[in-house]
């Protein structure tokens, strides 16, 4: 009785690992590529994708205004290789203005061919 | 007791038949160079001239005196010939230029080593310039012994090859890509020597690519052809030796080895999207 107990509950741990590694994020979480400047919390990433093609990286990225009035944010890419080191200088601060309610989507590619990672970095200005 | 026996005897009689089979050595291919046709125009220009003048005189004078009389006589003549020739001509001379280029077989001769489905012969390159029209007959190129005992010849023409230098912007960045790329598209056939029937024919296609950024800082970009080259060669290869292999009765079960590198292949052509929650 005892031993079939323990094998319901080493079953039901299964269950719970597996459904937990389903659930995690192929890519890890927005929050560790997104670096916020400011508290204000009307505009978020709320997808966030790359793709390495022909050794390039590319990086999609949507900016989401959940308030109702037009948002002026300003963002910045940071590049780095695969060992954390950045590989290109600061870039320009990037002005774009997110509508009331609305979603803007963001291209870029690398300046760099050795860049395989990055952070994006989003100053959004209060209203 | 019989009927053991004859169990027994039919056991052995099918492991000596898969004996056989097994011992059965594997074909023997050449795989020829790589065939090319091409037209090939040329621009000619022919300008010839010559002159030719003379100049002939001649004079004549004589005097006489005597007693009587005083004579002078005197004649003179003048011969002046000129002759100029001018010729143009202009134009294009088209000629189609065959031949076999020495390169890009040794990955498809590789790639059939490693499946273990066939031997390798060397055969003999093309060299008769003076008939160099009968580089596709290939039936008479077998007749010569151009393949000395190769059961099948790979024969492969070029289609297409072609290569590429592109220098395209990128959105938002100042950066600029250069790339260097080739294509090569050859088409084959598998002939047999005996009763030169086609057991397989395919074509197959390589690309390689060399991508290099440079920003608007400056820089010289001198992109890798080598590895453009060796690219192309691998994949053309690759493609080459797959298409054979499932034209030659599929791809085994049983080949664990060959299996997994089909699906590795598919991996690297496969472009993996990173999606973050």
């Amino acid at each position: 009785m005892y031993s079939k107990r323990r094998i319901t509950v080493a079953a039901l741990s299964l269950i719970v690992l597996s459904t937990l590694s389903v659930a995690a994020p192929p890519g890890g979480l927005i929050s560790s590529k997104v670096e916020l400047t400011t508290s204000d919390d009307n505009v978020q990433v709320t997808d966030l994708r790359a793709v390495q093609s022909d050794r390039l990286l590319r990086v999609q990225a949507e900016l989401t205004n959940f308030s109702p009035y037009n948002q002026q944010v300003y963002y910045r890419f940071k590049w780095l290789d695969k060992n954390g080191f950045t590989v290109w200088d600061d870039e320009p601060w990037k002005p774009m203005i997110v509508y009331g309610s609305q979603r803007q989507i963001i291209n870029v590619s690398p300046p760099s061919l050795f860049a395989t990672d990055f952070r994006l970095v989003l100053h959004s200005s209060r209203r | 007791m019989n009927v053991i026996n004859l169990a027994r005897a039919s056991v052995f009689m099918l492991i000596a038949a898969s004996g056989l089979a097994l011992a059965a050595p594997p074909p023997k291919v050449a795989v020829t160079d790589l065939a090319y046709e091409e037209r090939v125009s040329e621009y000619f220009r022919v300008v010839a001239a010559s002159e030719k003048s003379s100049l002939r005189a001649s004079g004549r004078e004589s005097e006489r005196e005597s007693d009587y009389g005083y004579a002078r006589r005197s004649s003179g003549s003048l011969n002046a010939k000129s002759e100029k020739n001018y010729y143009e001509a202009e134009g294009t001379y088209s000629y189609i230029d065959r031949g076999e280029l020495r390169k890009f077989t040794a990955d498809i001769k590789g790639e059939m080593l490693k499946s273990g489905r066939f031997q390798l012969v060397q055969g003999k390159p093309f060299t008769d310039s003076k008939h160099i029209e009968r580089l596709y007959d290939i039936i008479a190129r077998v007749k010569q012994g151009m393949y000395p005992g190769a059961d099948y010849v790979l024969f492969g023409s070029i289609n297409s090859l072609e290569f590429r230098q592109e220098a395209n912007p990128i959105d938002h960045t100042n950066t600029v890509s250069h790339t260097l790329s080739l294509e090569l598209v050859a088409e084959f056939s598998l002939i047999s020597t005996r009763d030169y029937k086609i057991k397989a024919a395919f074509s197959a296609m390589g690309t390689g690519q060399d991508v290099k950024l440079l920003t608007s800082r400056g820089g010289r970009v001198v992109l890798n052809r080598g590895k453009v080259v060796s690219e192309v060669s691998k994949s053309l290869g690759e493609d080459a030796a797959r298409q054979l292999d499932e034209q030659l009765g599929g791809i085994r079960s049983d080949d664990v080895r060959g299996e997994g590198g089909y699906r590795m292949r598919e991996e690297q052509n496969r472009e993996e999207v990173i999606i973050f929650r």
